[in-house]
């Protein structure tokens, strides 16, 4: 009962979208005609509904997650806050929701009245909102599961950066049957997440590369881009960057420890508490276990 | 080696390009009437000024455009430059022309051939062909019309050399060159071609694993055999051969501390002479007469290129000449066959240099342009030369600037230079010395130990002296400079420089809180460890071995390369500093900068950071150049005390 209290508090504080959602009112344009005010009216309260019903239904699988979470509230709420954040989410109700009623509402003609058509524009709103919770929800999922490691994974900090176009970017293990993943595409944009990986040493290889009429790859794997993930740890790995010049693309990889422990500070506090983290680019690199001892000190006061 | 025949009348012209090398087109954003910091970096509208065998016509490139004519004539423009820059021009024959550009965008090289008709007063261009690749123009072979040798970079397993080819530009189709038969067959070693008389590549010169290797031809065979090696720790610089083909000039440190004038017996290349070694500066070129015999050599005193000739009559023709320019040193960016009508520029450090087509005979100068005319009504600073003796026993040099109103307190900016190995300062016209100058700050630079031009010892003594030797040198230069002249005010000191010249000015102001009030860095290193990590660096050997020579060992020598690091060293960073990079530097990751701003804010200490989104490791155009130190200088006023400026 006590954990219910608390949940409901910190929904209330996180998303405030609910309280909004007033039983909806729907005064008559006196152009409108009766046939009209009724499909819209009827559309508007059955769109808005169901953005609720949605949200509500995104509530409650977003509550059963996060009881698998060993974080305590404040960190949990730190999760949900960068769920919210990163999906916009109070920004997609308005976007999906409150936004299409208030079309019905104010934007309709008489000419425009297409029950079909407005039955359509709504799916198609709600399934939009719909991605998004899904999307949420995934990221908070995904963000939950690295709370827990089986003996033989590690957490890797993976970053890429792309100047140009690359399409998906294979991370492999060097030598053992590890895990495989790829990443992207990029097109000038970055990408930055925290997977995890069975322990072991792995590299950067092959690029996707769509032609017109073709698909072709990009191999790095002979350009020794590579990184090592310890078991239980938090596993700095570098920043793989890949550039296009015309007809040619070079990779590299750079380190940027003090650029990705302050994203990490931002963005995973809580796994950066849980795990240590290690330098699986450069072992002898001393600036991450410098940083952190100094940062220790600091905050002692020494 | 035809290649370097060119090299004396460039140099110069290589030498004051670095100096504003960032500049870039785009004059948009100065629209006031106002001197502003984008008068001092925008690019100067003339550049690569060529003459014709007979000295009757000029190109260059002015602005965006490349012209060609006369003072008489007017100068017609014939090609126009979009987003690209001019890397060489050369005239083939009397009246053609080769272009060499480079384009920004697609990163590609072109040789472009344009056909010059002189029709009275007019001038007719004709753009005849094209040639998308990257090589050098060995040989125009004057006597034989439109053809010319051009030599074609290769790579092969890590090994570069090129392959000739005699091309007839009449018919060559721009992306077909490598059709044609190569002339140096069994030899693909070579980069660089010497050719005999009739045009036949004779001698070449390579470098075997980084060591200068010539090999000679046997006459009426295409064999080549090696003749010489040298050794890649000593510079060994072709410059030219005598007329009759037996002796080879070279500057060379083989067996000299300084950068020599060898003159090698081509026959055997055994026992070369020393024709002149400078007892304190390396040679930087050689002058060669009209009859191909060497006659003098140029070298940098007190941070001015000085010609220095054999023989008197030829060093007073000089002389009569530069007696024109009074204040400014002249120098040949180019001549006619005979030597007779040069292309001269006269230049200072308050002066960026203008260009004049002179008939050396009867003295006759007429001026084809000045490099950035709208700084004529500019009052510009002085530099002068300072020299101070080192503990161990090095002269070092150093240059100082001040502004041109009339204060008698200035404060100052000590401005080390980066590399820190290979790299100097001189005393010409510099768009940031002047620029904080006309913002009435003294400007002290310093040739510290390691700087280029000084001697291989000279450069040597740099090596592992991050944070140590090199800052006592400029320490020291400082002290001098503050005893010697009053009106430096020893209580208004700052320091800044971009690259090792960053990491300079906060690794001095770590050592010496009391002596800098502030430091600035652009671009700079702030972690020695730092500097092995990135992946093409890791994974070049060679690359770690030469930057472990000169920075230490990031294993056996972790600790001293914290010790020396101002990142591991933050805690001692008692004064504001001023951190700008850009994200996209491939030299010196803006991970450095990042490192140390991390450090310090965490410990509250007083940073100005400015990341610079898409710069590289030096600014690219004026913009870059506007933002930067429209950041820098309230950073210098905040801090150097304004009432002695």
């Amino acid at each position: 009962m006590f954990l219910m209290i608390r949940w409901k508090i910190i929904f209330i504080l996180l998303i405030p979208i609910y309280s909004w959602s007033s039983t909806p009112y729907f005064l008559p344009k006196p152009e409108l005609s009766k046939k009209c005010h009724k499909v819209t009216k009827k559309l508007a309260t059955k769109h808005e509904e169901n953005g609720l019903l949605y949200f509500n239904q995104y509530q409650s699988k977003i509550k059963n997650i996060l009881k698998k979470s060993t974080a305590d509230q404040g960190s949990k709420q730190q999760i949900l806050n960068k769920a919210s954040s990163k999906y916009s989410l109070e920004s997609s109700f308005k976007k999906f929701v409150f936004d299409f009623v208030d079309v019905l509402k104010n934007d309709i003609t008489n000419e425009t009245c297409d029950r079909k058509n407005l039955e359509s524009l709504s799916e198609k709103s709600l399934k939009f909102y719909k991605e998004i919770l899904d999307r949420s929800k995934y990221y908070i999922e995904y963000r939950v599961e690295l709370e827990s490691l089986d003996a033989d994974e590690g957490l890797a900090i993976i970053s890429a950066y792309s100047y140009g176009y690359a399409g998906r970017i294979e991370i492999n293990p060097v030598k053992f049957m590890g895990d495989s993943m790829s990443i992207g595409p990029l097109n000038n944009s970055q990408y930055f997440r925290i997977a995890k990986l069975k322990a072991g040493e792995y590299q950067w290889g092959r690029i996707k590369v769509y032609g017109p009429m073709s698909l072709s790859y990009r191999d790095f794997s002979d350009a020794n881009l590579k990184f090592k993930i310890q078991p239980g740890k938090l596993n700095y790995t570098g920043v793989f960057i890949h550039e296009v010049m015309g007809m040619y693309a070079k990779a590299e990889i750079f380190d940027k420890a003090a650029v990705i422990t302050t994203m990490i500070e931002q963005d995973y506090p809580l796994l950066l508490n849980k795990y240590e983290l290690v330098n699986g680019l450069i072992e002898n690199d001393p600036f991450i276990n410098f940083y952190l001892t100094q940062k220790k000190k600091l905050k002692s006061g020494n | 080696m035809n290649k370097y025949l060119n090299v004396t009348k460039i140099t110069f012209f290589l030498l004051i390009l670095s100096h504003f090398a960032i500049a870039s087109d785009e004059d948009k954003i100065n629209t006031e009437q106002e001197t502003t910091v984008v008068d001092f970096f925008k690019a100067s509208v003339i550049a690569d000024v060529v003459v014709n065998p007979s000295g009757k016509y000029i190109a260059y490139v002015k602005g965006n455009k490349i012209v060609v004519g006369n003072n008489k004539l007017k100068f017609h423009p014939f090609y126009t430059l979009k987003a690209m820059s001019v890397q060489e021009i050369t005239w083939i024959g009397e009246s053609n022309l080769i272009v060499e550009v480079f384009d920004r965008i697609t990163k590609s090289i072109s040789f472009e051939y344009f056909k010059m008709e002189f029709e009275g007063e007019n001038i007719i261009s004709t753009h005849m062909t094209s040639i998308y690749q990257r090589g050098y123009l060995l040989d125009p072979l004057i006597e034989e019309p439109n053809k010319i040798l051009f030599a074609i970079y290769k790579t092969k397993k890590e090994k570069s050399y090129t392959n000739v080819f005699k091309l007839d530009l009449q018919e060559i189709i721009a992306h077909q060159v490598q059709s044609v038969k190569k002339l140096n067959r069994s030899n693909s070693k070579s980069m660089y071609w010497m050719l005999d008389s009739q045009k036949n590549l004779t001698y070449s010169l390579g470098y075997i694993e980084e060591k200068p290797t010539i090999y000679k031809k046997a006459k009426k065979k295409r064999t080549w055999s090696q003749i010489f090696q040298g050794s890649k720790d000593n510079s060994f610089i072709p410059k030219a051969i005598s007329k009759d083909e037996s002796k080879l000039w070279v500057l060379s440190n083989e067996l000299t501390d300084k950068l020599a004038l060898l003159e090698y017996n081509l026959n055997n290349m055994l026992n070369p002479k020393i024709l002149f070694e400078h007892d304190k500066f390396d040679l930087k070129d050689i002058i060669i007469s009209p009859e191909q015999e060497v006659i003098g050599v140029i070298f940098l005193e007190k941070g001015l290129l000085k010609y220095k000739y054999f023989s008197k009559k030829q060093g007073d023709s000089h002389q009569l000449l530069q007696n024109k320019f009074p204040n400014q040193t002249i120098h040949t960016i180019g001549a006619n066959k005979d030597q007779s009508v040069q292309v001269i520029i006269a230049v200072s450090a308050n002066n960026p240099g203008s260009v004049y087509k002179c008939h050396v005979k009867n003295l006759d100068c007429e001026l084809i342009d000045s490099l950035k005319p709208w700084l004529s009504d500019v009052k510009l600073s002085e530099t002068t030369s300072l020299q101070v003796e080192s503990e161990e026993g090095f002269t070092i040099e150093g240059f100082l600037t001040l502004p041109s109103s009339n204060k008698k307190s200035y404060p100052l900016i000590v401005m080390p230079h980066g590399g820190p190995i290979g790299v100097s300062d001189y005393g010409y016209f510099d768009s940031h010395v002047q620029w904080l100058a006309y913002n009435n700050y003294a400007i002290l630079q310093v040739n510290y130990r390691g700087s280029s031009g000084y001697g291989k010892k000279f450069e040597a003594a740099g090596f592992k002296q991050w944070g140590r030797g090199i800052e006592n040198d400029i320490d020291n230069t400082l002290n001098y400079a503050l005893k010697s002249h009053p009106q430096l005010d020893p209580k208004n000191i700052c320091i800044f420089g971009s690259s090792y010249g960053g990491y300079s000015a906060l690794m001095s102001i770590i050592r010496n809180p009391k002596m800098y009030k502030c430091a600035a860095s652009f671009a700079g290193v702030s972690d020695l460890t730092l500097m092995f990590n990135k992946s093409s660096i890791k994974n070049n050997d060679e690359l770690t071995t030469l930057l472990k020579k000169i920075v230490g060992d990031p294993d056996s020598e972790q600790a001293e390369l914290m010790e020396y690091s101002p990142v591991y060293q933050f805690q001692k960073i008692k004064n504001p500093i001023f951190l700008a990079h850009g994200t996209k530097d491939n030299r010196v990751d803006v991970e450095h900068s990042w490192r140390l701003k991390k450090m310090l804010s965490m410990a509250n200490k007083d940073v100005k950071w400015l990341p610079m989104d898409g710069t590289k490791h030096g600014f690219q155009n004026t913009l870059e150049v506007k933002t930067f130190y429209d950041n820098l200088i309230p950073f210098f006023d905040k801090h150097l005390k304004t009432t002695s400026k």
